[in-house]
């Protein structure tokens, strides 16, 4: 389990750290660093690894281009957008004693790590002195390199996955291109028998098959014979059913949910809980983002150890303050709501 | 002076009720962003009383950014949240705008001080006007200021003292209404006034800081001390 993270230079964050706990919840305004913590932990492992997301063009993305795919901009391409303020020569995200630094030199970022655990390395002398890099991103270039295939295999920490609604159509063409595997473990109808509890509809499993015009759609199988496909259910739906098929293909010891109540009704998100508290005693870490004190509250009352942060970014610098649950419910019946105040109560 | 409601449903009603009134400065009333604040005013009745401290904050001017807030509890139970205020947001000024209600003036005093002393808050009496006083507290070795304003006005005949005695003073003063010659329920007056009426009353409020001041003066004197 990690149990610090520290960030240095890593996008709109100049400095910060968190202790993290099985269960980490970060409540907070906009802008105030939970995402950039959610995606630290994403690449931490490996940005250069293979991630369970293609583009609709069946192209893999790793951790680092799926990073790129959500904060891409008109024809923005590179990136340096991991640098902070785009200026900064290095960065860091450092795990416990595990750290992976992005280090500016020449058109391109360098990959260095402090434990050696990669395959292959590649030196370079810098200005600072020579450097060992296991990989390399394009600073204003989609360009992606490392010295050798096994070095996407080879993982910093232990393996995270980053779930939100954003990535749905990302992870649908994974899915797609890899559904021969995911049948074969039984997954979908493991995933169909769950959200058969969550909705009105019964659903034996989840298919993928041809619509219209020979086109594949994945479709959940009802009881009785019919079919619907995965795209016309509800949003809420969609990412549960998608994130429940990521986990248990990829089963990451580290699971990343970014604004966790996005389409999602009460009923979906006890079951969310639940499923957490699940995979916690199971040994995997859990780190969430949300806007809602309702979500705040149900995982909590799961997880009654969760740590709950609220953060706020003050020029760069990440602050951020543990609250129990009681504390959040003290400040409420006071009329004092966390997301109202969030540099206040840190 | 600025103000930073601190739930989102009160930011709610609060922007409503003030777009109503301040349409032009709002915004110079609202503070949205995420801010520090060290001074907090606790509403211990919902009715109008947001509207009164955006109108004198409107009058009082400034940066000062005030945080504002409407607990569950009203009038004194709003005092159990003390703590809460200081521990977790290190506030130095705290206000407290409460209605009189049909209980004696000193009654509310000492419940008050009764209350702030089972919280283990010390307190000196700084100053002492017609229902506003102002007490240095401290809880621990954090001293803060109490300032309790008691809305209502002797003048007017009322079953129950509210804020909204208030505003039938203002209505009598611009001749909308007759001064009342039994005991009337002034919440309910002001309810029943015409909308137009209500709104020439508060258009006045907020055009004239004299007229102001002599309708709501323990409300505008206490929150000029946050200035």
């Amino acid at each position: 389990m990690i149990k610090k993270l520290t960030l240095i230079n890593f996008r709109g964050i100049k400095e910060g750290s968190l202790e993290l706990g099985d269960l980490t919840i970060l409540v907070g305004s906009n802008n105030s660093a939970k995402t950039t913590i959610l995606e630290s932990l994403f690449l931490a492992p490996n940005p250069l690894r293979f991630v369970p997301y293609m583009t609709p063009h069946r192209v893999n993305l790793t951790a680092a281009s799926l990073i790129h795919e959500l904060h891409k901009t008109l024809n923005s391409v590179g990136y340096v957008f991991l640098l902070y303020k785009y200026t900064a020569e290095e960065a860091a995200i450092r795990c416990d004693d595990k750290e992976l630094k992005f280090i500016k030199h020449g058109d391109f970022i360098r990959l260095i790590d402090n434990k050696r655990i990669f395959a292959h390395y590649v030196s370079f002398d810098t200005p600072k002195g020579r450097i060992e890099s296991f990989g390399q991103l394009g600073l204003s270039s989609e360009s992606s390199w490392t010295g050798d295939e096994r070095n996407r295999e080879r993982l910093l920490i232990p393996e995270s996955l980053l779930i939100s609604s954003e990535l749905v159509k990302f992870a649908q063409w994974y899915i797609y291109s890899n559904w021969a595997y995911i049948a074969n473990c039984g997954i979908p109808a493991r995933v169909a028998e769950d959200i058969s509890h969550l909705v009105n509809e019964e659903y034996t499993n989840i298919t993928i098959e041809p619509f219209l015009a020979g086109n594949l759609t994945i479709f959940g199988l009802l009881k009785d014979g019919s079919r619907i496909r995965l795209g016309d259910l509800g949003a809420g739906t969609q990412v549960y059913i998608i994130s429940r098929i990521l986990y248990e293909l990829k089963n990451p010891q580290i699971l990343l949910w970014d604004d966790v109540e996005a389409h999602m009704n009460p009923r979906m998100l006890i079951r969310i809980a639940e499923w957490f508290s699940e995979l916690i005693e199971n040994g995997t870490q859990v780190v969430v983002t949300t806007h809602s004190l309702e979500v705040v509250r149900i995982l909590a009352e799961f997880n009654r150890d969760a740590k709950i942060y609220v953060t706020s970014l003050e020029n760069g610098i990440l602050k951020a303050r543990k609250l129990t649950i009681d504390d959040v419910e003290n400040l409420l019946s006071a009329g004092i709501d966390i997301r109202m105040v969030g540099a206040m109560v840190i | 002076m600025r103000l930073k409601p601190t739930p989102p449903m009160f930011a709610t009603k609060l922007t409503k009720n003030v777009s109503k009134i301040l349409k032009e400065p709002k915004y110079k009333i609202i503070e949205t962003k995420d801010v520090n604040f060290d001074t907090l005013i606790v509403l211990g009745d919902g009715a109008v009383d947001d509207l009164v401290v955006s109108i004198i904050c409107h009058h009082l001017d400034g940066t000062k950014v005030v945080g504002i807030t409407k607990p569950k509890e009203t009038r004194i139970g709003t005092l159990k949240h003390f703590t809460t205020y200081i521990s977790n947001l290190k506030i130095s000024k705290i206000v407290l705008i409460m209605d009189q209600e049909d209980d004696q003036i000193n009654t509310i005093y000492e419940q008050i001080e009764s209350k702030l002393r089972n919280s283990n808050i010390r307190f000196d009496l700084s100053e002492d006007r017609d229902r506003m006083r102002k007490y240095n507290c401290r809880l621990g070795s954090w001293s803060f200021d109490f300032i309790l304003i008691i809305s209502g006005l002797d003048e007017i005949p009322a079953n129950k003292h509210r804020i909204e005695d208030h505003f039938i003073k203002a209505a009598m003063n611009l001749g909308k209404i007759d001064p009342p010659n039994r005991e009337i329920d002034t919440k309910e007056t002001w309810k029943t006034l015409d909308e137009s009426v209500k709104g020439e009353i508060l258009n006045r409020l907020k055009d004239s800081k004299s007229f102001l001041r002599e309708i709501f003066p323990q409300h505008f004197s206490g929150l000029a001390l946050l200035c």
